[in-house]
């Protein structure tokens, strides 16, 4: 589904993502994890064609060129950035249509997204930005589901709310798992790693491990380093 | 009864200020350029209108001309020069864009040289006569089919903002870019087509004026100003604020044209500006009231 | 204050050689007068990162005040003056006020509104003359040449006064609130009156340039302080140089002069004038005075550069060639006995060490190393390949065990070479060399560094810096011809090279004795580089007070006695 060689971000100076190759197959739940600063935000901006990036990008065996956030769009692979990045004075509903933007039939994907999260249709006429946190983060997740993402990344999907809320949003998730490919990037790895199929984890813009979730979990120096074990 | 002469006297006018306010918000909130140049960049397609009204004679198709030229000068600007140099400073931009207000100004005198040239009012007729107790209000009717436009013209781009999906895009792009682009928002085209439409405001505004101006490259100058202090009087934050000041503004220069001296008027009304951005700088509908960068 | 003695003489020259042609006079004082508004503007604009596109108002001030004072009530310049500094900076202080609060294009709005409403006054108030202005105000001086003197002496007070107060702790003050308000809070300026006081004191400037305008030109109208005039201020200032004392002259000059220039052709002014502004905003941002000053550097001084090269390449100096792979060694070789190899350093030549060549009991050679002196020229700047070439010399002569001695750069390739081959080395001695894990030359130096090419007085003074203690000035002299022979390219390579080397790791496994001595007054490589050299070396080290980077050249006898120390 996604085959990445050689990615690298640079801002200015500053390398954030050194070159890393990575895989992910259809209807997998694959995980990034790492500490602040190790370069995933950057990799999925890089992928989603936000930032310039240098290596190559294959998704659904086409090549997919730096900066192209329309066209990958267009294609399905879709990003949920970090921080929300909802449109704070465009409504709920608003926001959702500009998730249809690029692909996706409007109607129909709205009446999925209300299904998944209730809460967001009764707010539909408000303002994103007069949302809680954790109600901004649904409409996020929503957002880029009324695209009908082949392939969807999410940043830090739980930042910011409370325990209860997170283990809702990754039910929704394993849910989601049939209908596309989820490549997920979590601080809380623990979590990320019980519903993910496989994972890597990066440290100062390298991939330092990767493997099955399982392996990952059994691995000693993973533990110690990233699960707080 | 001055009072309510002035009121309906400043509506016209106060419309065109906010339709020239309202053009600058619109670039201004999208993209993040106060344009220093939307004036001239209006002049110069109003010029354009006029060639080709003195080459055909048909008043709609160099209004059409005018308009469509100056839809592609927004894009032009914007994919030239503005949208590679998004990374500048605000200092830069506006230094740019005052350059920009120098080459269009020559560009003008070099084409079509410093003489006032006539251009036909739209609207000929008996001019509308109101009586308001034993004064008589006399509207021309140009000045009520200017009123008309600016309004029609903000309705239809409100309308386009609020339901089409375009529309929403742009004001999406406004308050989040990298949002905008997540969901495949072409930023760069939005940014294009708010230029484009920006300027093509500020040429309308220019047609609608001629008649009483005339065209010469010193036509928009003080369009500009107004337009600025339209925004700022509505502030820049709602477009909408934009036509209300250019409303606000109308009539209040009106009122010291009739009370104080028309001789005063701009000084007055730009002194009330001055103080207006040091005590809210955030416009009189805004909501909050900080310091703006 | 050389400066201002060179503006009065240049001043007084030009005046003196358009002494008949009034017309030029007038260009010449119309040009000063804008200079000194331009100045006060960059005080605002350029210093204090303040943006101001209404400054056309403050030079209006001036203008009128002085036109209708000496008009209606004839009163002394002296006075008049005195009384349009008190308005502009009234004026300035009270635009100043609201500006406090306004940052960018808001700022920017509120001074286009305040430059205009000023002039719509002007022009609505009967004494000032309403929109046709005022005629026949009253000459200072009746000669153009008195006036144009007048002019530039108030020009070069200007000038001076401004030098004052940029170099003055408000004049730091400005800069830290231009560059950041938030840290110059920290320090605990007050922003407001900081803001303030570049407001007043700009429009000041502003206001004394409307006064001599008033009485050069003679006649004043609304229409020459519009917005127009504020934006040619601000143009001079982008042209000529933000946040410099020269720019706003050096703009005005531009500005004011090219409409002469162009009197003739049909392009508008403002459309050169709009077109500079982009292109300096957008190219040029420091502005002509930086280009200037930089092309005085560069090329000013290159034919002194190529009489350098030349006096270097014919100046006598014994000794002979040997090829290393196809490339023409030049070394120097006194006496006889046990072989000395003396290596020298970035911008070196084998005369580094012509003053301790004599010691007896040894067979002494400094040689010129290759893209260095007399020596072939390669292709790139590399520590590693000069040290293929060394060890290709050392060979090629037919030595083992050399005693090598390395100074600096030389000391990264002596290094890399003893690594290479330990058995044609028997001891090290490092003269303040390249560290083991590389010598950092910080990004902001490398422009310099790319001036030393073709200018020799920075030069020299740059090799005077690091042997401070050479005293014989013919003698540094001649360093610096021979310093110009080294390949062009690597005046920028060889930093970059040094940057790279690491030889940490390769260090361990030599097991030569190893002396490095540094200089307690070396700017390059302190105590603490040297100690982390010879730890990784397995060697010992030598601190001599009173030296810099070059012993060899600093204390010749000192450098003998270190050498027959270490010998022992
Ligand atoms: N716009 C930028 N400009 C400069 N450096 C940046 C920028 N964005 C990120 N960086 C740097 O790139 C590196 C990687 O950042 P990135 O945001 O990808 O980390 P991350 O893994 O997502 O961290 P976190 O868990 O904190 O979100 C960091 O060192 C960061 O400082
Ligand atoms: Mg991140």
């Amino acid at each position: 589904m996604l085959q990445v060689e050689d990615l690298k971000v640079n801002y200015g100076h500053i390398k954030a993502v050194k070159g890393i190759s990575f895989y992910l197959k259809k209807g997998e739940i694959v995980s990034i994890l790492g500490a602040n600063g190790a370069g995933k935000t950057s990799t999925l901006f890089g992928l989603g064609g936000i930032v310039k990036r240098e290596g190559s990008v294959f998704f659904k065996e086409e090549n997919i060129p730096s900066s192209a956030s329309v066209k990958s769009a267009k294609m399905g692979l879709i990003l949920c950035p970090e921080n929300r990045r909802v449109f704070p004075e465009l409504l709920v509903e608003e926001n959702l249509r500009m998730g249809s933007f690029a692909r996706g039939e409007f109607k129909e994907r709205l009446a999925f997204v209300y299904e998944l999260f209730s809460k967001l249709k009764e707010r539909r006429t408000q303002t994103a930005g007069s949302l809680s946190g954790g109600e901004q983060q649904m409409l996020a997740v929503g957002r880029s589901l009324m695209s009908d993402p082949e392939l969807l990344m999410l940043d830090e999907p739980s930042l910011g709310l409370a325990p209860v809320i997170v283990d809702e949003l990754f039910r929704v998730l394993v849910k989601l798992k049939d209908k596309m490919t989820i490549l997920l990037v979590e601080q809380n790895a623990l979590k990320a790693l019980k519903i993910s199929d496989r994972a890597y984890v990066l440290q100062n813009g390298n991939i330092v491990h990767s493997g099955t979730s399982a392996e990952l979990l059994a691995d000693e120096s993973v533990k110690k380093a990233y699960l707080g074990m | 009864m001055l009072v309510l002469q002035s009121i309906i006297l400043g509506i016209p006018q106060g419309a065109l200020y906010g339709l020239m306010g309202f053009g600058i918000a619109l670039i201004f909130r999208s993209v993040g350029t106060m344009n220093f140049a939307h004036g001239n960049a209006g002049m110069v397609c109003v010029f354009v209108a006029f060639s080709v009204f003195t080459a055909t004679g048909s008043i709609i198709l160099s209004i059409l001309c005018g308009i469509i030229v100056g839809f592609l000068l927004g894009v032009i600007i914007d994919k030239a020069l503005m949208g590679p140099i998004k990374h500048l400073s605000h200092a830069g931009m506006l230094m740019i864009t005052l350059g920009l207000l120098m080459i269009f100004e020559g560009a003008a005198q070099l084409i079509w040289g410093t003489d006032y040239q006539q251009f036909p009012e739209l609207l000929r007729g008996e001019p509308l006569i109101m009586r308001l107790g034993e004064n008589k209000l006399i509207m021309p009717l140009n000045d009520l089919l200017i009123t008309a436009v600016a309004v029609a013209v903000s309705i239809i781009i409100a309308l386009y903002l609020k339901y089409a999906k375009l529309g929403i895009a742009t004001r999406a792009r406004a308050q989040d870019p990298i949002g905008a682009k997540v969901v495949g928002i072409d930023t760069n085209m939005v940014d294009s087509l708010v230029w484009g439409i920006g300027i093509s405001i500020s040429v309308l505004v220019g047609i609608l004026i001629a008649p009483k101006t005339y065209i010469h490259p010193g036509m928009m100058g003080n369009m500009q100003i107004y337009g600025f202090t339209a925004g700022v009087l509505g502030g820049f934050e709602s477009l909408f604020g934009a036509i209300a000041g250019g409303l606000i503004l109308g009539i209040l220069e009106k009122l010291v044209g009739a009370y104080i001296s028309p001789d005063y008027q701009l000084s007055i009304v730009l002194i009330i500006i001055i103080i207006m951005l040091a005590v809210k700088p955030s416009g009189l509908f805004g909501k909050k009231s900080s310091g703006r960068v | 204050m050389k400066k201002f003695v060179y503006l009065a003489v240049i001043g007084l020259v030009l005046g003196l050689l358009f002494i008949s042609e009034s017309f030029m006079l007038m260009i010449f004082s119309s040009i000063i007068i804008f200079g000194i508004a331009a100045l006060g503007l960059n005080i605002l604009n350029g210093y204090t990162g303040q943006v101001s596109i209404g400054h056309g108002a403050f030079v209006a001030v001036g203008a009128y005040v002085t036109s209708v004072m000496s008009m209606n009530f004839h009163t002394p310049f002296i006075l008049n003056i005195l009384v349009v500094i008190v308005c502009a900076g009234l004026l300035g202080f009270l635009i100043g006020l609201p500006a406090l609060r306004l940052k960018g294009f808001y700022l920017a709005i509120a001074t286009m509104a305040f430059g205009v409403a000023i002039q719509q006054l002007f022009a609505a108030i009967h004494i000032f003359g309403g929109h046709g202005g005022l005629y026949g105000i009253p000459r200072l001086i009746k000669s153009e040449f008195g006036m144009y003197l007048f002019n530039l002496g108030f020009f070069i007070l200007m000038y001076f006064i401004a030098d004052v107060i940029t170099s003055s702790p408000v004049g730091l003050k400005y800069r830290m609130v231009r560059d950041s308000e938030t840290a110059s809070k920290a320090y605990g300026i007050k922003l407001s009156s900081v803001k303030l006081n570049a407001f007043v004191v700009s429009a000041i400037y502003g206001g004394i340039a409307g006064a001599l305008y008033a009485h050069t030109i003679t006649y004043i109208s609304p229409a020459d302080f519009g917005l127009g005039l504020s934006i040619n201020l601000l143009s001079m200032i982008i042209i000529g140089g933000m946040a410099t004392l020269e720019g706003g002259l050096i703009g005005s000059v531009i500005i004011t002069g090219l409409p002469f220039l162009f009197s003739r052709t049909k392009v508008p002014m403002s459309i050169i004038i709009g077109a500079l502004i982009i292109i300096f905003v957008l190219f040029f941002p420091r502005g002509l005075s930086y280009g200037l000053k930089m092309a005085f550097l560069k090329y000013l001084q290159m034919p002194l550069v190529w009489f350098r090269k030349l006096r270097a390449r014919r100046a006598k100096r014994d000794g002979d060639w040997v090829e290393v792979n196809g490339k023409k060694i030049f070394y120097t070789s006194r006496g006889e006995g046990k072989p000395i190899v003396m290596l020298h350093g970035n911008l070196g030549c084998g005369l580094w060490y012509s003053r301790v060549m004599d010691l007896p009991g040894y067979r002494t050679i400094a040689l010129d190393m290759v893209n260095f002196g007399r020596s072939d020229r390669i292709k790139d700047s590399e520590m590693s390949s000069y040290a293929l070439y060394l060890r290709g010399f050392i060979e090629k002569l037919g030595f083992k065990d050399v005693f090598l001695v390395a100074h600096s750069l030389g000391g990264a390739v002596a290094m890399e070479m003893a690594f290479d081959a330990p058995e044609l080395v028997s001891r090290l001695l490092l003269i303040d060399p390249c560290p083991i894990d590389g010598l950092h030359t910080p990004e902001e130096h490398y422009p310099f560094l790319e001036l030393y090419k073709s200018n020799p007085r920075m030069l020299k003074k740059s090799l005077l810096a690091i042997a401070p203690h050479i005293g014989d000035m013919k003698f540094l002299n001649s360093l610096t011809d021979n310093a110009y022979l080294m390949n062009r390219d690597s005046f920028i390579a060889h930093p970059r090279g040094l940057d790279k080397v690491n030889l940490t790791e390769r260090a361990k496994s030599f097991k030569k004795p190893v002396l490095v001595v540094a200089g307690a007054e070396d700017i390059l490589i302190n105590r603490e580089m040297a100690e982390a050299t010879a730890d990784a070396l397995g060697g010992s080290v030598l601190i001599l007070e009173n030296i810099g980077h070059s012993l060899m050249v600093e204390d010749p006898d000192l450098f003998k006695e270190v050498l027959l120390n270490f010998d022992e």
